[in-house]
Protein backbone atom coordinates (compact mmCIF):
# COMPACT_ATOMS: atom_id res chain seq x y z
CA UNK A 1 0.00 0.00 0.00
CA UNK A 2 1.81 3.54 -1.08
CA UNK A 3 2.30 5.40 2.60
CA UNK A 4 3.43 8.97 1.25
CA UNK A 5 1.19 11.69 -0.37
CA UNK A 6 2.71 11.67 -3.66
CA UNK A 7 2.32 7.78 -4.14
CA UNK A 8 -1.48 8.63 -3.25
CA UNK A 9 -1.57 11.04 -5.91
CA UNK A 10 0.46 9.57 -8.70
CA UNK A 11 -1.74 6.48 -8.17
CA UNK A 12 -5.13 9.00 -8.27
CA UNK A 13 -3.16 10.80 -12.02
CA UNK A 14 -2.88 7.04 -13.45
CA UNK A 15 -6.48 6.29 -12.55
CA UNK A 16 -7.40 10.07 -13.75
CA UNK A 17 -9.00 10.82 -10.64
CA UNK A 18 -6.38 13.67 -9.84
CA UNK A 19 -7.92 16.06 -7.89
CA UNK A 20 -6.03 18.75 -9.90
CA UNK A 21 -3.72 18.06 -13.02
CA UNK A 22 0.32 18.89 -13.69
CA UNK A 23 1.73 18.18 -10.54
CA UNK A 24 -0.28 20.10 -7.39
CA UNK A 25 -1.07 18.24 -4.67
CA UNK A 26 -4.33 18.24 -3.05
CA UNK A 27 -5.29 20.59 -0.39
CA UNK A 28 -2.87 22.60 -1.79
CA UNK A 29 0.31 20.84 -0.06
CA UNK A 30 3.36 22.27 -1.71
CA UNK A 31 5.07 19.99 -4.40
CA UNK A 32 8.63 19.45 -2.34
CA UNK A 33 11.84 17.49 -3.59
CA UNK A 34 10.36 13.96 -1.87
CA UNK A 35 7.44 14.16 -3.78
CA UNK A 36 9.43 15.13 -6.92
CA UNK A 37 11.73 12.11 -6.40
CA UNK A 38 8.95 9.40 -5.94
CA UNK A 39 7.48 10.65 -9.42
CA UNK A 40 10.84 10.60 -11.50
CA UNK A 41 11.92 7.35 -9.53
CA UNK A 42 8.53 6.05 -10.47
CA UNK A 43 8.52 6.90 -14.03
CA UNK A 44 11.86 5.98 -14.37
CA UNK A 45 10.35 1.85 -13.51
CA UNK A 46 7.72 2.29 -15.19
CA UNK A 47 9.56 3.31 -18.31
CA UNK A 48 12.20 0.40 -18.11
CA UNK A 49 9.25 -1.72 -17.83
CA UNK A 50 7.94 -0.59 -21.27
CA UNK A 51 11.02 -0.13 -23.25
CA UNK A 52 14.19 -2.00 -23.36
CA UNK A 53 17.64 0.26 -23.76
CA UNK A 54 17.75 -0.60 -27.34
CA UNK A 55 14.20 -0.09 -28.48
CA UNK A 56 13.78 1.55 -31.21
CA UNK A 57 13.46 5.33 -31.66
CA UNK A 58 10.27 5.19 -33.50
CA UNK A 59 8.86 2.87 -30.58
CA UNK A 60 9.42 5.10 -28.08
CA UNK A 61 8.86 8.56 -30.15
CA UNK A 62 5.59 6.54 -30.84
CA UNK A 63 4.69 6.25 -27.37
CA UNK A 64 5.94 10.06 -26.21
CA UNK A 65 3.62 10.75 -28.93
CA UNK A 66 0.66 9.40 -28.19
CA UNK A 67 1.22 10.30 -24.48
CA UNK A 68 1.38 14.04 -25.27
CA UNK A 69 -1.63 13.92 -27.47
CA UNK A 70 -3.45 11.82 -24.42
CA UNK A 71 -2.79 14.76 -22.08
CA UNK A 72 -2.79 17.97 -24.64
CA UNK A 73 -3.67 20.44 -21.96
CA UNK A 74 -0.41 19.76 -20.31
CA UNK A 75 1.17 21.16 -23.86
CA UNK A 76 4.64 18.71 -22.65
CA UNK A 77 7.11 19.01 -25.17
CA UNK A 78 7.64 15.92 -27.20
CA UNK A 79 10.94 15.85 -27.46
CA UNK A 80 11.80 16.40 -23.67
CA UNK A 81 9.63 13.61 -22.93
CA UNK A 82 11.29 11.59 -24.86
CA UNK A 83 14.79 12.52 -23.45
CA UNK A 84 13.41 11.72 -20.28
CA UNK A 85 12.04 8.41 -21.62
CA UNK A 86 15.59 7.38 -22.93
CA UNK A 87 17.39 9.08 -20.22
CA UNK A 88 15.30 6.57 -17.68
CA UNK A 89 16.60 3.71 -20.17
CA UNK A 90 20.59 4.81 -19.32
CA UNK A 91 20.99 6.43 -22.47
CA UNK A 92 23.45 9.47 -22.39
CA UNK A 93 20.66 12.44 -23.71
CA UNK A 94 20.52 15.88 -22.99
CA UNK A 95 18.59 16.94 -20.23
CA UNK A 96 19.63 19.81 -18.98
CA UNK A 97 17.76 23.19 -18.34
CA UNK A 98 14.24 21.43 -18.33
CA UNK A 99 11.82 23.24 -16.08
CA UNK A 100 11.13 21.52 -13.03
CA UNK A 101 7.27 22.27 -13.95
CA UNK A 102 7.91 20.29 -17.23
CA UNK A 103 9.73 17.77 -15.71
CA UNK A 104 7.31 16.87 -12.95
CA UNK A 105 4.26 16.79 -15.12
CA UNK A 106 6.26 14.40 -17.88
CA UNK A 107 6.66 12.11 -14.76
CA UNK A 108 3.48 12.39 -13.72
CA UNK A 109 1.48 11.82 -16.84
CA UNK A 110 4.08 9.97 -18.92
CA UNK A 111 3.90 7.75 -16.17
CA UNK A 112 0.01 7.34 -16.59
CA UNK A 113 0.26 6.69 -19.80
CA UNK A 114 2.86 3.88 -19.91
CA UNK A 115 0.99 2.47 -17.47
CA UNK A 116 -2.11 2.51 -19.42
CA UNK A 117 -0.44 1.38 -22.02
CA UNK A 118 0.82 -1.71 -20.16
CA UNK A 119 -2.96 -2.03 -19.07
CA UNK A 120 -1.56 -2.35 -15.81
CA UNK A 121 -4.09 -3.76 -12.88
CA UNK A 122 -4.42 -1.83 -9.60
CA UNK A 123 -2.18 -4.16 -7.40
CA UNK A 124 0.81 -3.97 -10.07
CA UNK A 125 0.21 -0.62 -10.23
CA UNK A 126 -0.01 0.13 -6.36
CA UNK A 127 3.45 -2.51 -6.48
CA UNK A 128 5.59 -0.01 -8.38
CA UNK A 129 4.38 2.95 -6.30
CA UNK A 130 5.52 1.28 -3.30
CA UNK A 131 8.73 0.13 -4.82
CA UNK A 132 9.10 3.54 -5.98
CA UNK A 133 8.57 5.26 -2.54
CA UNK A 134 10.80 2.76 -1.05
CA UNK A 135 13.52 3.83 -3.44
CA UNK A 136 12.78 7.49 -2.52
CA UNK A 137 13.79 7.61 1.27
CA UNK B 1 44.08 26.97 -55.80
CA UNK B 2 40.94 24.56 -55.36
CA UNK B 3 38.85 27.46 -53.49
CA UNK B 4 38.64 29.47 -56.64
CA UNK B 5 37.58 27.13 -58.90
CA UNK B 6 34.94 25.85 -56.81
CA UNK B 7 33.98 29.71 -56.39
CA UNK B 8 33.22 29.65 -60.34
CA UNK B 9 31.48 26.46 -60.36
CA UNK B 10 28.20 27.52 -57.94
CA UNK B 11 25.60 28.56 -60.24
CA UNK B 12 23.51 31.37 -58.16
CA UNK B 13 25.70 34.11 -56.53
CA UNK B 14 23.85 33.00 -53.13
CA UNK B 15 25.35 29.54 -53.72
CA UNK B 16 29.00 31.58 -54.36
CA UNK B 17 28.45 33.57 -51.06
CA UNK B 18 27.80 30.06 -49.95
CA UNK B 19 30.76 28.37 -50.89
CA UNK B 20 33.47 31.54 -49.51
CA UNK B 21 31.38 31.44 -46.32
CA UNK B 22 32.49 27.76 -45.77
CA UNK B 23 35.90 28.60 -47.22
CA UNK B 24 36.24 30.99 -44.21
CA UNK B 25 38.36 30.58 -40.86
CA UNK B 26 35.11 30.22 -38.90
CA UNK B 27 32.39 28.83 -41.51
CA UNK B 28 29.88 28.51 -39.04
CA UNK B 29 30.28 32.37 -38.12
CA UNK B 30 30.66 33.38 -41.97
CA UNK B 31 27.23 31.30 -42.86
CA UNK B 32 25.58 33.48 -39.68
CA UNK B 33 26.48 36.87 -41.64
CA UNK B 34 24.18 35.57 -44.09
CA UNK B 35 21.36 36.30 -42.19
CA UNK B 36 20.76 39.59 -44.06
CA UNK B 37 20.65 38.03 -47.67
CA UNK B 38 17.10 36.37 -48.48
CA UNK B 39 18.81 34.73 -51.40
CA UNK B 40 21.58 33.07 -49.13
CA UNK B 41 19.22 31.88 -45.91
CA UNK B 42 17.01 30.66 -48.34
CA UNK B 43 19.56 28.23 -50.20
CA UNK B 44 21.15 27.57 -46.84
CA UNK B 45 17.72 26.34 -45.75
CA UNK B 46 17.66 24.06 -48.93
CA UNK B 47 21.49 23.01 -48.19
CA UNK B 48 20.42 22.00 -44.67
CA UNK B 49 17.65 19.60 -45.69
CA UNK B 50 19.86 18.34 -48.34
CA UNK B 51 22.93 17.90 -46.25
CA UNK B 52 20.72 16.29 -43.16
CA UNK B 53 19.08 13.64 -45.55
CA UNK B 54 21.94 12.25 -46.97
CA UNK B 55 23.81 11.98 -43.58
CA UNK B 56 20.79 10.60 -41.37
CA UNK B 57 17.75 8.94 -43.39
CA UNK B 58 17.52 5.55 -43.27
CA UNK B 59 20.08 5.54 -40.11
CA UNK B 60 19.50 4.93 -36.37
CA UNK B 61 18.25 8.27 -35.17
CA UNK B 62 20.55 7.76 -32.25
CA UNK B 63 23.34 8.80 -34.34
CA UNK B 64 21.88 12.44 -34.63
CA UNK B 65 22.19 12.26 -30.56
CA UNK B 66 25.77 11.51 -31.13
CA UNK B 67 26.25 13.84 -34.09
CA UNK B 68 24.63 16.55 -32.13
CA UNK B 69 26.83 16.15 -28.93
CA UNK B 70 29.69 16.34 -31.31
CA UNK B 71 29.35 19.09 -33.10
CA UNK B 72 28.27 21.03 -30.06
CA UNK B 73 31.36 19.91 -28.09
CA UNK B 74 33.65 20.90 -31.26
CA UNK B 75 31.96 24.51 -31.10
CA UNK B 76 32.42 24.97 -27.31
CA UNK B 77 28.99 24.90 -26.46
CA UNK B 78 27.02 23.41 -24.13
CA UNK B 79 26.24 19.64 -24.73
CA UNK B 80 23.94 18.17 -22.09
CA UNK B 81 21.09 20.84 -22.35
CA UNK B 82 18.50 22.49 -24.07
CA UNK B 83 20.45 23.56 -27.48
CA UNK B 84 21.01 20.02 -27.25
CA UNK B 85 17.79 19.14 -27.89
CA UNK B 86 17.03 21.80 -30.03
CA UNK B 87 19.60 20.99 -32.50
CA UNK B 88 17.82 17.20 -32.42
CA UNK B 89 14.55 19.19 -33.08
CA UNK B 90 15.66 21.34 -36.27
CA UNK B 91 17.85 17.80 -37.71
CA UNK B 92 14.78 15.56 -36.98
CA UNK B 93 11.95 17.63 -38.22
CA UNK B 94 14.07 17.57 -41.78
CA UNK B 95 14.41 13.97 -41.87
CA UNK B 96 10.24 13.26 -41.70
CA UNK B 97 9.47 14.82 -38.11
CA UNK B 98 8.15 18.43 -38.23
CA UNK B 99 6.53 18.45 -34.93
CA UNK B 100 9.47 18.19 -33.45
CA UNK B 101 10.80 21.79 -34.06
CA UNK B 102 7.41 23.41 -33.93
CA UNK B 103 7.74 26.16 -31.44
CA UNK B 104 11.58 26.88 -32.01
CA UNK B 105 12.62 30.32 -33.12
CA UNK B 106 13.05 31.30 -36.62
CA UNK B 107 16.62 32.58 -35.52
CA UNK B 108 17.23 29.78 -33.66
CA UNK B 109 16.59 27.29 -36.59
CA UNK B 110 18.80 29.25 -38.85
CA UNK B 111 21.76 29.41 -36.13
CA UNK B 112 21.77 25.62 -35.55
CA UNK B 113 21.46 24.81 -39.25
CA UNK B 114 24.39 27.38 -39.80
CA UNK B 115 26.39 24.58 -37.34
CA UNK B 116 25.47 21.79 -38.85
CA UNK B 117 26.37 23.14 -42.54
CA UNK B 118 29.56 24.51 -41.17
CA UNK B 119 30.36 21.33 -39.90
CA UNK B 120 30.65 19.94 -43.39
CA UNK B 121 33.50 21.50 -43.85
CA UNK B 122 35.41 20.47 -40.97
CA UNK B 123 38.10 18.23 -41.52
CA UNK B 124 38.61 16.17 -43.24
CA UNK B 125 35.07 17.55 -44.77
CA UNK B 126 33.74 16.18 -47.47
CA UNK B 127 35.37 16.12 -50.55
CA UNK B 128 34.60 19.32 -52.94
CA UNK B 129 33.31 17.77 -55.61
CA UNK B 130 30.27 16.50 -53.05
CA UNK B 131 30.04 19.90 -51.23
CA UNK B 132 29.21 21.36 -54.77
CA UNK B 133 26.98 18.59 -55.49
CA UNK B 134 25.30 19.39 -52.27
CA UNK B 135 24.84 23.08 -52.96
CA UNK B 136 23.57 22.52 -56.74
CA UNK B 137 20.70 19.91 -55.40
CA UNK B 138 19.47 22.73 -52.85
CA UNK B 139 20.09 25.37 -55.56
CA UNK B 140 17.14 22.68 -57.77
CA UNK B 141 15.19 22.43 -54.32
CA UNK B 142 15.04 26.14 -54.24
CA UNK B 143 14.39 26.97 -58.14
CA UNK B 144 11.39 24.27 -58.21
CA UNK B 145 9.88 25.43 -54.90
CA UNK B 146 9.96 29.03 -56.03
CA UNK B 147 8.54 28.36 -59.64
CA UNK B 148 4.83 30.64 -59.45
CA UNK B 149 3.06 27.39 -59.53
CA UNK B 150 4.89 25.33 -56.75
CA UNK B 151 4.75 28.66 -54.47
CA UNK B 152 3.43 27.27 -50.88
CA UNK B 153 2.08 30.28 -48.92
CA UNK B 154 4.66 30.36 -45.04
CA UNK B 155 6.77 27.72 -47.37
CA UNK B 156 9.77 29.24 -45.39
CA UNK B 157 8.97 28.04 -42.07
CA UNK B 158 9.46 24.60 -43.80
Amino acid sequence: MTTTEAGRYLRAVAQAEAPAYFGTQPGGAPVDDAARRVWAIAFGLVARRRFEADTPLAEIGRSAATAVHEHAAAALPRLDVEMLIRDALGEPVPTGEIDPAVAAGVHLLIFASIADELALCDAELDCLITEAEALAV
Amino acid sequence: MGQTQTLEKAATAAGRLILAALGAEHPARSLSRLADSPSATRLLQELFIVAVRRSFVGRDPRDVTRYVADLLEFQALPVGGELAREAEAVIRAATGEPELARGIAALRRFELSCYVIGDLVRSPGIPPAELLALIDQAERRVARADRPANRVHGRRTV
